[in-house]
């Protein structure tokens, strides 16, 4: 299912309205990131459908930030699920990438996927491929709020203790722009040791997310010891909407954490 | 609020350490192991009260689970 991609990326190649096309291809049976410039070479162009709906996602937004620096005079055109159009969102709010250098072309998740990911908007404002599907309220959350509190320690403890380190979740994440990173500083988080501190580790990249995930859930995805990221993260978007009515990729302008004294009072 | 030396800093702390204590609860460490008052440099003896009412309050709470945990790790 990606004629109406290609076609849709072929009228925008052919018609010099941009420059280049992030998006995936299927080269020897690997799906990967692929920066098509060529209209008739769009054979290979996959939306991210290998085995199963949507599990060769890519963080493409990621690479876009780098192609865009390089070349901050083109236009170029992106694939896009409902997460990635809410992380170029958050991207633009956070002058990482410029909303009028970027063309994207959307695809709707099935509901198999919405699923899987508890996607509350599985779907971008525009598409071309796919149908819509409802959002989907997760209960990934509530299993957690439901433990007592000795439980939920248990719980984190015994996923955190999984973690070796491999700053997956930190690479792979479409929100982690920042040159310099907290969790490779031996004052703030102890380095040298597996399993990193527990839970500051973790906690400390919770923080630095605050305003800024669009629970895409890559970081789940890419972490090699299952350790139930996006539960995790989709609590703390819970938490900024619940206290401060903020949530990135849905409320337009700045994280109120990222907003100066005077007016922002709570 | 706003009498900070640092201009906005209490505002900034004040909005994190909202989010914080509730990730600590998430994460099943008690949010009231977190707080955080707003005392001048000339409030000594008030200062001194919000210390010692806080170790009161976690020496009812008793020793963090997160010590406990941290034993077993390196018993293990």
């Amino acid at each position: 299912m990606s004629e109406n991609v290609r076609s849709k990326v072929k009228e925008l190649l052919g018609s010099g309205e941009i420059k280049g096309f992030l998006g995936l291809s299927n080269k020897y049976g690997h799906v990967g990131p692929h920066l098509f410039c060529d209209e008739n070479d769009l054979d290979h162009l996959v939306v991210g459908d290998w085995k199963q709906p949507g599990d060769t996602r890519y963080t493409l937004n990621k690479q876009l930030i780098h192609i865009a620096s390089k070349y901050p005079e083109e236009v170029f055109g992106v694939l896009v699920r409902g997460c990635d159009e809410r992380g170029l969102k958050s991207l633009f709010t956070w002058n990482q990438l410029k909303e009028d250098k970027l063309v994207t072309v959307g695809v709707a998740c099935p509901p198999m996927l919405a699923n899987y990911c508890e996607c509350r908007t599985p779907f971008p404002d525009e598409f071309v491929e796919g149908e819509k599907t409802e959002g989907v309220e997760g209960l990934s959350v509530a299993i957690v709020d439901n433990l007592d509190l000795a439980g939920r320690f248990d719980y984190w403890t015994d996923v955190f203790s999984r973690c070796i380190k491999c700053y997956g979740c930190r690479d792979v994440c479409p929100m982690c722009f920042c040159k310099e990173c907290a969790l490779e500083d031996n004052d703030l988080v102890g380095t040298g040791n597996i399993p990193p501190e527990i839970p500051v580790f973790h906690v400390t990249r919770a923080i630095h997310m605050v305003g800024r995930c669009i629970d895409c859930g890559l970081c789940n995805e890419a972490c090699p010891a299952d350790i139930p990221l996006r539960t995790m993260y989709k609590k703390v978007a819970d938490i900024i909407d619940d206290q401060f009515q903020y949530r990135p990729g849905y409320t337009k302008g700045k994280s109120p954490l990222n907003m100066l004294g005077v007016g922002t009072e709570v | 609020m706003g009498d900070c030396h640092y201009l906005y800093g209490n505002y900034a702390t004040k909005k994190r350490i909202i989010f914080l204590r509730e990730l600590l609860g998430f994460m099943g460490i008690e949010s009231d192991r977190l707080r955080s008052r707003w005392i001048s440099s000339a409030e000594g003896p008030e200062f001194a009260h919000e210390v010692i009412d806080f170790i009161d309050s976690l020496k009812a709470m008793g020793p963090s689970p997160l010590n406990q945990a941290e034993r077993a790790l390196r018993a293990a």
